[in-house]
Parts: C-alpha cells; sequence; structure tokens
C-alpha cells in the first residue's frame, strides 16, 4: 500500500523572487534605497535627453555663477556653473552614467575574478594553488586599501578606466575570501556529496552544484561594494588620478573645486551630495537585501 | 536457504576493508591515526539488504563513504560488480558510479536548495549524457509518480516539501540511473514513526520491483529487523558479528550484539527501576573510547561483561558460529 | 484520574500561535493537562504535534512572535502567568527544572563543566566557592559521570554527548527542583548510553521524588519509564492513558496507528502500516476532527470537533473511542 496522495506543499507556492521581495519590501530603508538607485539608473541612461546642456560646453560669460532660476544670457543653470562656465547640474547628470559604468566595470572584474579564485581556492583545499591564492590576498589585504589603488594607477597611468581596474583589483580579496569561506560550508553539506556520488566532476559541481548556493553572501557585497567602488573612485579622482578633465566624473569635479569651498560652495557641495545619496541607497538596499537573503533566522 | 544465497550474484564485496586518516596532535608532534574501519569483509548479493548496525564512531558513515567511492580505501579491495574500484581512474570511477548511488540520512541537507526537484532528478542522467531533455524529463516524472507525489511537483523547490516527502525525493533521485546497489545511510532516522513506515514500505516495493540491493545503515534494530536479509554488527571500526537477520535477531553470539539488543527500547515491556538497572548493567558500562587510541586486542573489551586478560592480547578473528554466522570473540565457546 | 492532593503543576487550555492572519499557526491548541508530585508523565507526538512547544510554553522560554495564552497555569498552587518576573526567575532552575535535545548546544561551549554548574548553584544557593565547587563535584557523581574530578575542568567540546547530557541533568537537579521537564533527552544518544540515561533518569526520580515529565517521540522510551502517558496530534491531547494499558488498549485511533507504525509491531509482515497523509500544517488543518483525513475508521459525525472524553480509566479526543481490548495471556 503507497500513500498516493500526499498532499504537502500546496497549490501556488510563494516563487523566490516572490518571497526575497516580500522579505526585502518589509523594510522601508532598503526600498528607499532601490527607489532612488532606479531614480539614478534612470538619469543615467537618458542623461542625454535630461541634461539641460552639454557638460564640457563652457559659458564663459557665467562662470562660477550660483544656483537660482533667474537666466542668465539667456541660460537657467538650476544648480549653477563650475569655474569654467560649464552647467553643474548637466555635469552630474552626466556624471551619474560615469558612476554606474565605473561601479559596474569594478564590481563585475573584481567579483568575476574572485569567484573564480575562490572557487578554486575552495575546492583545492591544502593544495599549493589554494596556498598560493589565499596568501596573496592577505598580502593586498595587508595595504591599505587606497594606497594599492594609487599604486597601480602609478603603474598603469592616470585615467578613469585605469581607476576602474585599480579599484577591481583593490576589492578582488574580499570577493575571494568570501567566496572561498561559502564554498567550505557548502563543500560539507550532503547535497554536494549526493551530485559526487552521482558522478559530477569537478567543473560541474563548482559551478553548477555549489555557486548557486554561496550567491546571497556574494550579491550583498557585490551590492555594497559598488558605493565602495564609487568612493573609491572619487578618492583617486580627487587625487587626480582618476577621471581626467573634462570628464564630469563626480569625485574629479570635487578635487577640482576644493579652493572655492568658501567662495563658491555649490560646484564642491553638490558633486559630494551626489556621492553621499548614490552610495547612501546602495548601502541601505544592500543592508535590505542582505536582511532578506538570510532566511535562516527567519524560519 | 543457503544455495539460494550462494547462487543469488554478488554485487558488492568487500575483503579486508580499510579506512584509517592521519590526525594532526600538535605542531611539532607526530600525527596520529584513526582508524576508522579495520578488517572489514562483506558480500552483498543482488536484490538483497544487508544491513550495517552500529552506534556512534563504529565506522558506518565511513563505510557509506568507501561504497560510494567518495573515499578510497587505505587497505582491503572493493568490488562492485566484481570490477575491482581501488585505485581505478576517474573516467573508469564515473562509469562505476552508475551502479552504486546513495541515500542520506539528512533529508533537509541532501537536495541542493537552489534547484527544482526536476532539475535534482535529471542530475544524473545529464552527468552521463542519458538521453535528450524531452527523455529526462519523462524520466523523471515517471520515478516521481513511483515515489508517490505528482508531476507538477517537478517544478517546486526542495523546501517546500516535507522531510518526508524529501527522503522520497532523495529515493527517486537515487534509481534514476537504474543502481544495482543502493547504500541507505540512516534513511529513516530523521523522520517520524508515521513517516518512517512510508518510506520503509516504499524502500521495499522498490526493491521488489527493481532488484536492487541495500546497503542499510541503522542503528536502529527494530528498523533492521524488519527490512534486512543479513546484518553486520559493528564497533570501532571492526566487525563484531555478521548473520543472517533470524540468526542474529534469534540467537545473538557476540556480547556487543546482545547488549544492543537489550538495550532497545521496547513497547509493552514494563520495567521497573530495578530491571532498567539491571539492563543499564548488562548494556553496557562506560563510554565509547576514543578512536585515537583503541583499546589493544578486543577493541569491544573495556565494556564487555565477559572480558577477560587474554582479550587484551589477541585481536580476535571472525569465527564461524553456524551457516554464514560469524562472531568476532576469543570466548564465544563459553558465553551464551 | 482526579488525585486527592492538588496537582504539582496544573496546566489548562493552554494554547500557542505563530504567524498572522491566514498563516496562523497554531502550534499548541487548547492543552490542559496535570503532573502529580512524583509522578513520571510522557508526553508523546510526532513533530509537529506541539509537545515541546508545550513545555517551553509551560516554562515561559516561548518568546515574541509566539503568543501564549492559557486559562491557567499553575506551579504548586502559585500561578505563574501572574507571578512577577523575579520570582519566576527563581523558580526556573529552582524548582522547576528542563532539559533539552542537543546538549551540545545547550552547554556554553566557552566555560568549563565546573564554572556552568557553579554559576547555577551560585544562582539559586549562593555560598563559598569551595563549598559550590564540592557540590558540583557531588552532582557529578550523583549522574554516574565516571571521573568526575577531571571531568569538572572539562570544556563541553571534550565531552560526548552522554556525558554532556549527564552535565545538563546535572544542571538541571542542582537545586532539587521537584518538577523536572526533559525534551527530548535521549533522542541524539546511541542506544546503549540511551539506556544508561533512562536508568539515571529514573533512579534520580525516585531518590528524590522528583516529578518528571518526559517529552519524546519514541514510544519505547516512555513505556519502559513513563506512569501516566499524553499522546498528542497536530497541537492537540488526542489520549490519556496509565501505562502499560495505552499500550495494550489505545483507545484513539492515532495512538493505535502510531503502535501499528512501529516496526517491532510489524515483523513477519511483509509491509508496515501506516496512516496516509501528513500531519496537518498551517494551511490544511481540518475543521472538525484533526485526523479525519487521514483515520481509516472516520464517520460523518467526524465533521465536528470532538473534546477530550472522560472514558473512566482513559481520556481520548474522538467521538467513537476504539473497545478497551484486554490484554492477551501470557504464558
Amino acid at each position: 500500500m503507497r500513500a498516493a496522495d500526499l498532499g504537502g506543499a500546496d497549490a501556488s507556492p510563494p516563487t523566490p523572487i516572490g518571497e526575497l521581495w516580500r522579505d526585502f519590501s518589509r523594510n522601508r530603508g532598503a526600498v528607499a534605497g532601490l527607489v532612488v538607485i532606479a531614480l539614478l539608473v534612470f538619469t543615467a541612461l537618458f542623461a542625454d535627453l535630461i541634461a539641460p546642456y552639454s557638460p564640457s560646453e563652457q559659458y564663459r560669460d557665467a562662470t562660477l555663477h550660483a544656483p537660482s532660476l533667474a537666466p542668465v544670457g539667456g541660460h537657467v543653470f538650476l544648480l549653477g556653473t563650475d569655474p569654467v562656465g560649464r552647467d553643474v547640474l548637466s555635469r552630474l547628470i552626466h556624471g551619474t552614467r560615469l558612476s554606474f559604468v565605473i561601479g559596474i566595470v569594478s564590481v563585475g572584474l573584481s567579483l568575476g575574478g574572485g569567484v573564480l579564485l575562490g572557487l578554486v581556492a575552495g575546492f583545492f583545499r591544502g593544495r599549493i594553488v589554494e596556498l598560493a591564492i589565499m596568501r596573496t590576498m592577505d598580502v593586498m589585504l595587508a595595504l591599505p586599501s587606497l594606497l594599492l589603488a594609487v599604486a597601480v594607477v602609478a603603474i598603469l597611468g592616470p585615467g578613469l578606466a585605469n581607476a576602474m581596474y585599480a579599484i577591481a583589483i583593490v576589492m578582488l580579496p574580499h570577493f575571494v575570501r568570501l567566496t572561498r569561506g561559502a564554498v567550505m560550508t557548502e563543500l560539507a553539506k550532503d547535497y554536494v556529496a549526493a551530485s559526487r556520488v552521482a558522478g559530477a566532476g569537478t567543473a560541474r559541481l563548482m559551478f553548477d552544484t555549489v555557486l548557486p548556493n554561496c550567491a546571497a553572501p556574494l550579491i550583498v557585497q557585490a551590492t555594497l561594494g559598488f558605493s565602495s567602488a564609487i568612493l573609491d573612485a572619487a578618492a583617486l579622482g580627487f587625487l587626480g588620478l582618476g577621471a581626467q578633465p573634462p570628464t564630469p566624473e563626480w569625485g574629479s569635479m570635487l578635487a577640482s573645486a576644493l579652493e572655492f569651498i568658501q567662495s563658491a560652495w555649490w560646484v564642491v557641495t553638490l558633486p559630494g551630495l551626489a556621492i553621499l545619496v548614490t552610495v547612501l541607497a546602495f548601502n541601505l538596499a544592500g543592508d535590505g537585501l542582505r536582511d532578506a537573503l538570510d532566511p535562516k533566522l527567519k524560519r | 536457504m543457503a544455495e539460494a544465497a550462494a547462487a543469488t550474484a554478488v554485487v558488492l564485496e568487500a575483503v579486508g576493508l580499510a579506512r584509517h586518516y592521519p590526525v594532526s596532535t600538535g605542531w611539532l608532534k607526530p600525527k596520529a591515526m584513526v582508524r576508522a574501519l579495520d578488517g572489514v569483509s562483506f558480500r552483498l548479493g543482488a536484490g538483497r539488504t544487508l544491513a550495517v548496525v552500529g552506534e556512534s564512531g563504529c565506522g558506518k558513515s565511513t563505510l557509506a563513504r568507501l561504497t560510494t567511492m567518495l573515499e578510497a580505501p587505505t587497505a582491503g579491495s572493493l568490488r562492485i560488480e566484481d570490477r575491482d574500484v581501488v585505485g581505478v581512474d576517474a573516467d573508469e570511477r564515473k562509469r562505476l558510479r552508475r551502479n552504486v548511488q546513495m541515500v542520506f540520512q539528512n533529508p533537509f541537507a541532501s537536495l541542493n536548495p537552489r534547484k527544482k526537484i526536476g532539475q535534482v532528478l535529471a542530475e544524473p542522467l545529464v552527468i552521463h549524457g542519458d538521453g535528450n531533455r524531452t527523455e529526462r524529463d519523462e524520466k523523471s516524472r515517471a520515478m516521481l509518480a513511483r515515489v508517490g507525489l505528482r508531476p507538477e511537483h517537478a517544478e517546486r523547490y526542495p523546501h517546500m516539501f516535507s522531510g518526508g516527502q524529501r527522503q522520497r525525493i532523495a529515493i527517486a533521485r537515487a534509481l534514476m540511473l537504474g543502481p544495482k546497489i543502493v547504500v541507505a545511510d540512516e534513511p529513516v532516522s530523521a523522520l517520524d514513526v508515521q513517516v518512517q513506515a512510508q518510506v520503509l514500505n516504499l524502500l521495499m516495493d522498490l526493491q521488489e520491483e527493481t532488484g536492487v540491493a541495500y546497503l542499510f545503515i541503522s542503528h536502529n534494530l527494530a528498523v533492521v529487523e524488519l527490512i534486512a536479509d543479513e546484518v553486520l554488527v559493528m564497533y570501532l571500526g571492526r566487525v563484531m558479528e555478521r548473520a543472517p537477520k533470524r540468526a542474529l535477531f534469534e540467537a545473538p553470539r557476540h556480547p556487543y550484539t546482545q547488549a544492543l539488543l537489550a538495550s532497545t527500547p521496547k513497547v509493552g515491556a514494563v520495567r521497573g527501576k530495578a530491571a532498567l538497572a539491571g539492563v543499564a548493567r548488562t548494556a553496557l558500562a562506560g563510554e565509547l573510547p576514543s578512536p585515537l587510541s583503541p583499546p589493544s586486542g578486543c577493541v569491544f573489551r573495556t565494556r564487555c561483561p565477559h572480558a577477560t586478560d587474554r582479550c587484551a592480547e589477541v585481536v580476535p578473528p571472525l569465527e564461524t558460529v553456524s551457516v554464514e554466522h560469524q562472531a568476532a570473540c576469543i570466548r564465544l565457546a563459553e558465553i551464551d | 484520574m482526579s488525585a486527592a492532593l492538588p496537582a504539582l503543576l496544573q496546566v489548562e487550555r493552554l494554547s500557542v500561535e505563530f504567524g498572522s492572519g491566514a498563516a496562523t499557526l497554531r502550534a499548541v491548541d487548547d492543552v490542559s493537562f496535570h503532573v502529580n508530585a512524583g509522578e513520571v508523565v510522557g508526553i508523546v507526538g510526532e513533530s509537529g504535534s506541539g509537545k515541546s512547544v508545550s513545555a517551553l510554553a509551560v516554562m515561559g522560554l516561548v518568546d515574541e512572535p509566539g503568543r501564549v495564552r492559557a486559562g491557567r497555569l499553575a506551579f504548586a498552587g502559585r500561578d505563574l502567568q501572574t507571578m512577577p518576573a523575579r520570582e519566576h526567575r527563581a523558580l526556573l532552575g529552582g524548582e522547576m527544572a528542563m532539559i533539552f535535545q542537543d546538549p551540545t548546544s545547550s552547554l556554553n561551549p566557552s566555560f568549563t563543566v565546573a564554572f556552568q554548574l557553579m554559576e547555577t548553584i551560585e544562582l539559586h544557593e549562593g555560598g563559598t566557592k569551595r563549598a559550590r565547587r564540592a557540590r558540583a563535584l557531588e552532582l557529578l557523581k550523583a549522574v554516574e559521570i565516571p571521573d568526575p574530578q577531571r571531568r569538572l575542568d572539562a570544556y563541553p567540546h571534550q565531552l560526548s554527548g552522554g556525558m554532556s547530557q549527564r552535565v545538563m541533568l546535572a544542571m538541571a537537579i542542582a537545586c532539587n527542583p521537584r518538577l523536572l521537564i526533559a525534551d527530548e533527552p535521549t533522542t541524539a544518544l546511541d542506544v546503549t548510553i540511551q539506556a544508561q540515561m533512562l536508568a539515571l533518569l529514573k533512579k534520580l526520580q525516585e531518590e528524590r521524588g522528583m516529578a518528571l515529565v518526559l517529552i519524546t517521540h519514541d514510544l519505547g522510551v516512555v513505556s519502559e519509564i513513563a506512569d501516566r502517558v499524553l499522546v498528542m496530534y497536530a497541537g492537540q491531547i488526542v489520549e490519556t492513558q496509565r501505562v502499560p494499558a495505552l499500550f495494550e488498549s489505545p483507545r484513539h485511533p492515532y495512538t493505535e496507528a502510531l503502535l501499528a507504525a512501529l516496526p517491532e509491531r510489524n515483523t513477519g509482515r511483509r509491509r508496515l502500516s501506516s496512516l496516509p497523509g501528513l500531519v496537518p500544517g498551517a494551511f490544511d488543518r481540518p475543521g472538525g476532527c484533526l485526523l479525519a483525513p487521514r483515520c481509516p475508521y472516520v464517520q460523518p459525525r467526524c465533521a465536528e470537533r470532538p473534546a477530550l472524553f472522560d472514558l473512566g480509566t482513559a481520556c481520548a479526543r474522538c467521538f467513537f473511542p476504539l473497545a478497551v481490548t484486554t490484554p492477551a495471556p501470557h504464558g
């Protein structure tokens, strides 16, 4: 006699995404962060349409003009102009695009490389390759991150692209460590042994079996890494090692206008605010994601 | 009975199987050896069930890992379908895996949380390149039905199922490749009594239908009495007794087996304090010795009510008691 | 069934709920029972039966988001629900003690056995450090730990499962509790160690005149040690009866099914008998008798909710309780 209908899993159970959204949306700060990110993405995508003026066009008759609604020479500069007459608002808007590119490229490179190295280190524990990887990461972590980034840019040369590579390298050890830790935890579990018994080889075990289960902490780290990348790019730009003029990257905008902090506050403060808001939004959303992806606490 | 047993093909055979692990005892000190398994031999016939019984530290998990080729033995030979598995290369091992599959103890950990049930079932087929997508899906659904689940369950994730249902899925997965042997490592220990009954019934039904042989590891003697044909009793990595089921339960010869049987709580056997204390006395005083420093001679002697000085000197070999019934004790003739 | 003396522990209409709205789970549903002084009561059930949650609720250990409601919760005549927090804390670990299933997670891994034992003693009895250490040693001997002097200074990770459980027991009996609740105390132990543990529990219980509530899913354990058994299903008590009568003559179909599903009752048969279906969860709770969807004796009347009916020597939550069967004569 075999029990034919065992009931159990009920009609239309929530999908994993549905459950994730439900847990995520309980955190109001996280949702606010997500909304801001969505706005920023929109701004970045449609920068050309939204920005009133070109970010590099210089209006010589309106340099260091304070933010106002009153037109100057036929143009309205809502957020004022910088020392060479460029519209701050347009530069900020185009800067959003750059910030996202920085975040995506840096985090993408770092995540990709970090996951690969972490997987290898986790799977080949005790062998030389793990030792080599982890000790290299230890050395990298021992250096102050900004110093390391500066060193890399010094070797590669200044410029936004090289700044992104430098940031990717600086973030790498975090992803490697995280991945390796998660891999080690998962490797001890029965479902991995089950796949092994079914005949899975190392490659399949790595990418198909284990990696999807390590995704949660990696996603959170990536989200937070986004904001960290923007800050690092700003710092590098500030030092003159990142984006070069006239690129409207927020950090370099800050750097080139420091001397005006008392006389023309809008040139310094507004890019700083843009950085602040973006980083805050990513951090809030990242925190919310971490809480939502940690179901063991709830269940 | 004996002729029938001899006539069945042997699908799994171990001779003198041993597994030792080096363990570090300190920075500059020499490594110690944990002898997780020593001198284990047995034969499993096609369509039969060999139960391995023992408490923690007896080596049954290690045995499970060795027979499923998750680890290689330190010594001894292991033959699956009459092919020696020690020292084979990776490709050959993959081919051999078709014949041995495993059901794990913890139903909450043995299914990949990120895969749908359909994918979990299809994975062994994908790995071995069996059939195309449609064929694999068909086979998965057929197997789901066989274990008492519905086809729409293939689209769900493991966490939506109860422990008993997950164990059914695990059994279905184990059978996807049509193995000759399924190693069941405490498959019902984590389940409630009712669910346990359902899953045991399923295992027995499937064995009748497919002729699969079970290496059934358990610490629950009542379950073993139901499902086993032959029983292997282990303690600290060594075989204490080996016997056909009836012989073991009706006339156990080894003191450890007798203690195990006496210790198992039985429903309806009312016992007062004195009787309980008596059970505890004959059951076993003391705790399991550390596997890092097992007792010399007979490993069971530190807890055995019949131990003598000689037991510390000689490692007792498996002596034949009767047909297919062996026990490792030098005092067999004197004890009853 | 009614005790001449007032019961030591009185639980009336206890309910525990989790979740909210459509997803409310009644983990414990209108449970009433009593424990007399010096008695051994077994609470038996499968997972989801509410047996552990009931015990935690009695001890006041159910946290948010669980909601505990009871008509009356009294220990030795004192009302537990209105008791001030300080008095309640003094009671827990003092006159009412509890031990849990997993000994490895019940002991603090960062402190020695001596420290933990002495801490318990200090909280409830006080005394000099020397006196407390001597008392700790005494307790370890009472729970029959081999080599107690050495074990005093051991850390939990150096102890095996059986020994950790004995240490837990020592902590629990440190202040001579009048009631000990043991939640699955032997489930995580090997069967030979389990036998030792049960004998020890019974011995301590008799020596100290302690009432013991033993929560377990293992009917064999309960049959060896309990005087009386409560059988729980899906949050309700479905039967109470004395041992051994419960096992010889169960009155509720669920108890009968539990016994029938035991492997030892099915030797010689080809298959185990079992109930079809699963224990109801939060979403599929029947309106009437909770066992109705699975019960082999179901009748139309079972669509109503049965109360726990007093049948004289037993109580059963069933409109059609099973008849008393006299045990087969022995010999």
